[in-house]
């Protein structure tokens, strides 16, 4: 997906218009931030972070970008991070053996927070508002943390607090 | 918001979202008491203090080396005394 040249014809009128750039063009950007904490002991997924787009053109593709903060209270409960298209979960491990396939898998000592990040190129093949989202489940409902420690001492020089963002790219196809 | 106090008062919350609350597992968003929450005293604070106020372990092994196991127990019991155990 190389951009090799800008067609002669967008040059020609001026500034092209989107349909006009070659595939591999940044077509629109669109972030969501979280700089506030989150816990959840839910033992099915549950939303952290949404960002939504609506991509112009059917063949464009999406270029995910991702990253979040976060532990568990000790090596007590693994957490599972997981990208998903509307309701559809992607960016996924293989299948093996009866292992939770995900994104990221979260466990930490207490003090600890460690980064979870990721990039992605999904081809969702549709013009209609698409929302990306973060999630995470339990393993057995003991809480995950993200953007915090689970000790989360509030001290100066102890465990401090993250953001995590996701952002989303439509790309020309 | 305290996480760990808002989950020891309202066991039906799931899930805790500081931009936007506290949720059970069905999704219902669960009324927070905010000076309940802030009263709440968490019985395991004094674990952390004394985890976060003993020697580490190698200056504790210099302790035992150089003043013997009398020396570090009277380390160790300086801080057990300061952040007593709740009864």
């Amino acid at each position: 997906m190389a951009i090799d040249k800008i067609p002669s014809v967008a040059l020609d009128s001026g500034v092209p218009t989107r349909a006009q750039l070659p595939a591999g063009s940044v077509l629109q950007v669109v972030q969501t931030v979280k700089t506030d904490s989150f816990s959840t002991t839910s033992t099915s997924y549950v939303t952290f972070m949404t960002v939504s787009i609506t991509p112009t053109s059917a063949s464009n593709k999406v270029l995910i970008t991702f990253g979040t903060n976060g532990g568990t209270a000790g090596d007590v409960v693994h957490g599972y991070l997981g990208i998903f298209r509307d309701a559809t979960q992607i960016f996924i491990a293989d299948t093996a053996g009866i292992r939770r396939s995900a994104t990221s898998v979260i466990n930490t000592a207490t003090q600890q927070q460690l980064y979870f990040g990721g990039t992605f190129l999904d081809s969702p093949a549709t013009t209609s508002a698409i929302s990306y989202t973060i999630q995470v489940v339990s393993a057995s409902a003991t809480a995950i943390y993200l953007n915090r420690s689970g000790r989360d001492t509030n001290l100066l020089a102890y465990d401090g607090r993250t953001p995590s963002s996701i952002t989303v790219m439509e790309i020309a196809g | 918001m305290n996480h760990d106090a808002i989950r020891a008062l309202y066991p039906n919350v799931v899930t805790i979202d500081d931009g936007t609350g506290a949720f059970d597992a069905q999704g219902n968003k669960v009324e927070i008491d905010e000076a309940a929450v802030n009263a709440w005293v968490d019985p395991n604070a004094y674990k952390y203090q004394r985890a976060a106020e003993y020697l580490s372990f190698a200056d504790q092994f210099d302790l035992l080396y150089h003043g013997g196991y009398d020396a570090w127990k009277a380390a160790i019991d300086v801080v057990k005394v300061k952040y007593p155990k709740p009864k």
